[in-house]
């Protein structure tokens, strides 16, 4: 199924996205940026602009640019409110048949065409993005917008080519986003602090059964405040820091004032994570004297200072709407946080302290309304049907290598079904066989972890080590049931373990444990039997014409019978005989120390590397 | 995860001696229709789970590409900033004057070092005076009125020279147009 585009067509900015692998994405426009100013001109040599081409020669082409068009959807000529925008508007806006009209080039556009062209141009770059065609769209509007505001976003849709399936809220697509639409009977508050708009609405979460529904109980604003004030603030404090210093007035120098405004705007963005900005601007200006700079320090205490007037304002706003909406602050479960201005910590502050609980605010907020309009697509593409659970592995896995490591092939978390494979070699030179130790768990050494199995992979050429290449790979299945395969690659010898048998293992590793004890038990007490009665064949050939033959026949029958008794199981009998054989053969020391004294060195040491070599063989 | 086993068990009816071999049929239609929905849905999610990634894979390729791109951007952008406050400080030649002749040779030597630098890195710079207007590559900040209808939307002053890198534009040039006055 085509994808459906979440649009988020604001009033000085838009953004798009789609789900793409269960989430949400935004996609960015032909420019790079993930938002397109929602500004479309028609330039002097007749071509037609939208975004930020649009916005840029604005200021060459003020009358035939058109910003701002989200305040004219829908409305009368007779409005108070679209005769206000008339007054201060740079371009003309004039009676249509139905409604408003905006003049472009001498000719006239209803509100709706001119978002149509925003709207077109976020399809095709969504197009160019994805490699698809894409026909329908989920677009979102102001909660206060009414019928004939919504009927003309609709209806720019369709201009623009979409089949336009649903037009929600701007709160309750933010709602979506963070997924809050699951719960049930709670009181959401939206505060939406953008550049040049502040909303704020508080949503009902209702329904008791399968349907649930997103009401909105209050909605309030001011369409003429946003981030755009604050950084205006700035400019005026830079500048008057700066007539304080020198005298001279730089806002009225295009380049002056154009760097002004990027450094107060990068102050700004700096003080949401530090408490003190730099500004510097060298060479701003010059006079009799010579060159001027700036260098200024402005504090997140100071910038509070300069936005507070709007902090304050947008708090009693979201105060009145509370209360527009019968709900006590109490009341209100969650605070969404929308809008890039609300990055600063003092606002995230202000909103905490009115709620006395932390907003969300983990997605990023200039984005989070496109995100939710995506979502509502991803409902209606059917994306988020959960046929297909898909699993993790909760532990690693992994095979041993040399030095007792655990070398992890699939890493925990990792998505199943899945396939790893690694190349290995071997530690020694001519080692034909290699043991392939398979491990579960997190930690460092194989030991530490959780065997799954073993198997040995035999037939390789001997050759040099590190030479062999030994493939190994992993298979996870659906089930998180893992098959493990060696390969030579040389001979392309392989060797499996199926999954059965490392389940079987498993099962027996815990059904066995008590007898895999005793058998290790065994086993050593046997490896210490054998070491002692090579050590004590080799003392009494090595030491011959020293030992009395009478110690020398006692060690000899010790010996045979530690052998025989060796052959056994009885874990306890071969300690025993082991221990005798042992003491039989301090005996030897004792004669060799003596000899020692009379002599010079004793020969002790050569004993040790016999001992360390048996364990080695 | 049992839950998306075939359910092969499920095929097997009950062995009710009573049942009619026509209910039989029936039922055994009805679980082969079941089964064969249910594959189809598997093998879609499948073909779809391939495709998925296969796109992933392409894109994501492109996003690397496309990542180390904008991280050099970046980086660039800063280091214009600094070639454009070396354009501002050059440009007050009567200050300049003023400075001993070693010390202007050295700075002068620090701009030049920067601008290969920049030039290094694939930057190429865009001078765009008396040129037509063009919002792709100028960023204007401001108009001067003109009388000459030739003028009009013609660059009169670069208040600030815009860079492109390997062909994208990514300062424009800040500038002056003239727009005609009536």
């Amino acid at each position: 199924m085509a994808k459906i585009l979440g649009i988020d067509l604001g009033t000085t900015n838009s953004a798009m996205a789609v789900i793409e692998g269960g989430s949400p994405k935004i996609i960015e426009n032909d420019e790079g940026n993930r938002t397109t100013p929602s500004i479309v001109a028609i330039s002097k040599a007749g071509e037609r602009l939208v975004g930020l081409l649009a916005k840029r020669q604005a200021i060459t082409n003020p009358a035939n640019t058109i910003y701002g068009i989200k305040r004219l959807m829908g409305h009368q000529f007779n409005d108070p409110h679209v005769q206000k925008d008339k007054d201060s508007a740079p371009y003309k806006i004039v009676a249509g048949d139905k409604g408003v009209k905006v003049t472009m080039n001498g000719q006239d556009y209803r509100p709706e065409e001119i978002s149509a062209m925003i709207l077109g141009k976020l399809k095709k770059d969504a197009e160019a993005k994805l490699g698809e065609k894409i026909e329908e769209a989920v677009i979102t509007v102001p909660a206060y917008f009414d019928d004939s505001q919504r009927k003309a976003t609709r209806d720019a849709g369709e201009i623009a080519g979409f089949k336009v399936r649903r037009i929600i809220n701007e709160p309750t697509a933010a709602a979506l986003a963070y997924g809050f639409d699951q719960k049930k009977n709670q009181q959401i508050a939206v505060y939406d602090f953008g550049g040049g708009t502040f909303d704020i609405s508080i949503l009902e979460i209702g329904g008791d059964g399968q349907e649930q529904s997103v009401e909105v109980k209050s909605t309030d604003g001011d369409s003429h405040m946003g981030g755009e004030d604050i950084d205006q603030k700035i400019i005026k404090w830079i500048g008057e820091e700066f007539k304080k210093e020198s005298g001279i007035d730089i806002t009225k120098d295009e380049l002056a004032l154009q760097r002004l405004k990027e450094s107060a705007e990068k102050a700004k963005h700096e003080l949401s994570t530090t408490t003190e900005a730099e500004i510097n601007i060298p060479f701003i200006t010059s006079d009799a004297a010579g060159p001027k700079h700036l260098l200024l320090k402005l504090s997140r205490a100071k910038l509070e200072e300069l936005a507070s007037e709007y902090i304050d304002r947008s708090i009693e706003i979201t105060k009145r709407a509370i209360e527009a909406s019968g709900y006590k602050i109490g009341d209100i479960d969650e605070v969404i946080l929308v809008g890039g201005q609300t990055r600063m910590p003092a606002i995230g502050q202000a909103v905490k302290n009115l709620f006395s609980k932390e907003p969300n605010r983990s997605i990023n907020p200039d984005e989070v309304v496109a995100l939710g309009a995506a979502v509502q697509a991803g409902i209606f593409q059917g994306d988020v049907k959960d046929v297909l659970l898909l699993d993790v592995t909760p532990l690693s896995l992994g095979i041993e290598t040399m030095g007792g490591v655990a070398t992890k092939l699939i890493d925990r978390n990792t998505t199943i079904p899945t396939t790893k494979s690694q190349i290995f070699s071997t530690a020694a030179d001519n080692q034909t066989q290699v043991e392939i130790h398979i491990v579960q768990g997190e930690r460092e050494l194989a030991a530490d972890n959780k065997t799954l199995g073993r198997f040995i992979l035999d037939g390789i050429a001997p050759a040099p080590r590190g030479l062999p290449q030994v493939e190994v790979s992993f298979d996870l299945d659906a089930n998180g049931i893992l098959s493990v395969k060696a390969k030579d690659k040389a001979t392309g010898k392989e060797q499996s373990i199926r999954k059965e048998d490392i389940e079987k293992m498993k099962q027996d590793a815990e059904v066995h444990a008590e007898e895999d004890k005793k058998k290790k038990e065994l086993i050593e007490a046997k490896n210490l039997g054998e070491q002692l009665i090579y050590t004590a064949e080799k003392s009494l050939k090595d030491h011959a014409d020293k030992i009395p033959a009478e110690t020398k026949a006692d060690i000899e029958s010790k010996i045979e019978e530690l052998k025989k008794i060796k052959a056994g199981a009885d874990v306890a009998t071969i300690k025993t005989a082991t221990e005798a054989l042992s003491s039989s053969l301090s005996k030897i020391g004792e004669i060799m120390s003596k000899a020692a004294q009379e002599q010079t060195k004793p020969e002790e040491k050569k004993d040790d590397d016999n001992i360390r070599d048996a364990e080695t063989n | 995860m049992s839950k998306h086993k075939p359910h092969v068990e499920d095929l097997e009816f009950e062995s009710e001696e009573e049942t009619a071999p026509t209910d039989k049929i029936k039922s055994l239609r009805q679980q082969l229709l079941a089964a064969q929905t249910e594959a189809k849905e598997y093998l879609d999610g499948w073909q779809r789970a391939r495709a998925d990634y296969a796109n992933l894979q392409k894109s994501a390729a492109g996003d690397k590409l496309r990542l180390g791109k904008q991280a050099k951007q970046t980086l660039l952008l800063d280091l214009i900033n600094l070639a454009d406050t070396f354009e501002l400080a050059r440009s007050d030649e009567t200050a300049l004057a003023t400075v001993p002749p070693a010390w202007r040779q050295g700075f002068e030597h620090i701009h030049k070092d920067l601008l290969a630098i920049l030039n290094r890195h694939g930057l190429t710079v865009i001078d765009p005076l008396g040129e037509t207007f063009d919002p792709k590559q100028h960023e204007p900040l401001g108009t001067a009125p003109t009388t000459n209808p030739s003028q009009d939307h013609q660059i009169v002053k670069v208040l600030k020279k815009g860079y492109a890198l390997e062909d994208e534009i990514i300062r424009p040039a800040q500038v002056t147009v003239a727009t005609l006055s009536n």
